[in-house]
Formats: structure tokens, sequence, C-alpha cells
């Protein structure tokens, strides 16, 4: 229970901090460019912030799976 | 997250003028990910399947041994994962913008790099795009030279390169006609 817990939590906030670094390190360029998507007239989102949200729950559900049927 | 939905033509990034106007941007073609993407997919699989192998020999074995080989394999994994994510964000962060003015070539990634070039439309005296071999061709991508007397500006794996030489070079003739002496 313990490992699964940590992975959890090493795998939210490493992706979390990559994501935001990079978010800081495009400040305007891209923000613009990925606005026109259909579901950014709803919640803001744009392909990579969707592409980072879908990376880290496949990424949590292989580990945490994986983990709770060997550890 | 994205903060407004700015129209195009009203975004500003670093490097802008207050009177230029943006025409166009692109990234280099996906073709840069396929490797990335690929050696995330191999390690990963190797990585599953070589520890699934392992976990079967040492079902016998005490618990501490296990979970070290288990921690182990999680962490590389993790690691090509990670890898794999910068380097597509760095692939994100390599963006050229054309606007009526100039050409701004903006190479950043994460942690290291951030370089700008720009060069002015008016003063590119040659534009050459080049295509070598059947990947290049068949893909429609290439390389792209603005060059002008004091200097050149080379971009690679460029999409669409023939509409985009042909666009650079109605900008510069727009350029030049809109300005006959060199903006200040």
């Amino acid at each position: 229970m313990t490992a699964i817990i940590v992975a959890f939590l090493v795998i939210v906030i490493v992706e979390g901090f990559l994501w935001r670094l990079f978010r800081w390190r495009t400040k305007d360029v891209i923000s613009w460019e990925e606005g026109d998507t259909p579901l950014s007239r709803f919640i803001r989102v744009g392909r990579i912030d969707i592409f980072a949200i879908i990376h880290t729950l496949i990424l949590l559900i292989i580990i945490e799976s994986f983990l709770f049927f060997t550890w | 997250m994205v903060k407004d939905a700015v129209p195009a033509g009203e975004a500003s990034f670093q490097g802008k003028y207050k009177e230029e106007e943006f025409q166009f941007c692109f990234h280099q073609h996906w073709l840069r990910l396929v490797s990335p993407i690929a050696r995330m997919a191999f390690f990963s699989l190797l990585l599953i399947t070589g520890g699934f192998v392992m976990l079967q020999g040492t079902s016998s074995v005490d618990p501490g041994t296990r979970h070290v080989v288990l921690i182990s394999m999680l962490v590389f994994f993790l690691f090509f994962q990670l890898d794999f994510l910068e380097r597509l964000y760095n692939y994100f962060l390599y963006i050229i913008i054309v606007t009526d003015r100039r050409v701004h070539r903006i190479k950043k990634t994460l942690f290291v790099t951030n370089d700008q070039q720009s060069i002015d439309l008016w003063v590119i005296q040659d534009i050459n795009k080049a295509q070598h071999g059947l990947i290049q061709v068949a893909l429609g991508f290439g390389t792209l030279m603005l060059e002008s007397q004091e200097t050149m500006l080379r971009i690679h794996f460029v999409p669409g390169i023939s509409k985009k030489y042909e666009k650079l070079v109605h900008l510069r003739e727009q350029a030049r006609r809109k300005w006959p002496k060199l903006p200040e």
C-alpha cells in the first residue's frame, strides 16, 4: 500500500513539475496557438495539456496496477 | 492551462515589435517525434517483458530482493517515460514564427537552452529550399535557407516546405514594396 501511494505521489509531482515548467518556458508563445481545440471553448485546455493529462493517467494506471499485482 | 484564446494576429511572443503583424508559425515536421516515441516504446516493452520474466523466477525469493527488483524496474520505466515527455516538450518549444517583417526562430529546451534568431525579410537576398532523399520528398519536408549579406538562417525539418517557401517569397516581396527603405 505504501509503495502504491509513494509511486502515485512521485508520478503526479514529477509530471506536474515538467508540465508547469513547460508552460512557464512557453509563456505566451504556445498558449494562443493551442487554444483552438473543441474542448477549449469549455475548459480552456490546449492539446498539449490534454496529452500531459492522458500521459499521466496512463502511467498511473500501468504502474499502480503493476505494483498492486506484484508487490 | 490556456489563459485566453487570443486571435493569432494579435498574439505576442518574445522579440516581437509592436508594429509586427503575425502571419504564420510552425514547428518541425512530426517525423522528429518518431525516434523518441520508438525509443520509449521499445524500452518500455523491454522492461515490462523483462520484469514479468524476472518476477516469475523470483517468486520464491525473499520479499526484500523482490521489492528491490520491482523498484529498479519501475525507476527505469519512469525514466524512459519522462525522457520521452521531455523530448516531446522540447519539440513544442522549437517554433518558427513569421511576421510581415521578420522570421523568428525560437529554440528552447525545458532546462538549458533559450535561443532566438531573427532575420528581417527585407534584407533576405536568397530564399532556398532543399529536399534530399525519398522520405523528405514523400513527406514534403526539408530545409529552408534564408540568406542575407551578413547572416544565414537555416531551418531544418520544415513541414509543407513548398507552401512555406512560396509564402516567404511572397512576404519578402510584400515587405520590400511596403518599405522601400529598411524599416526601423
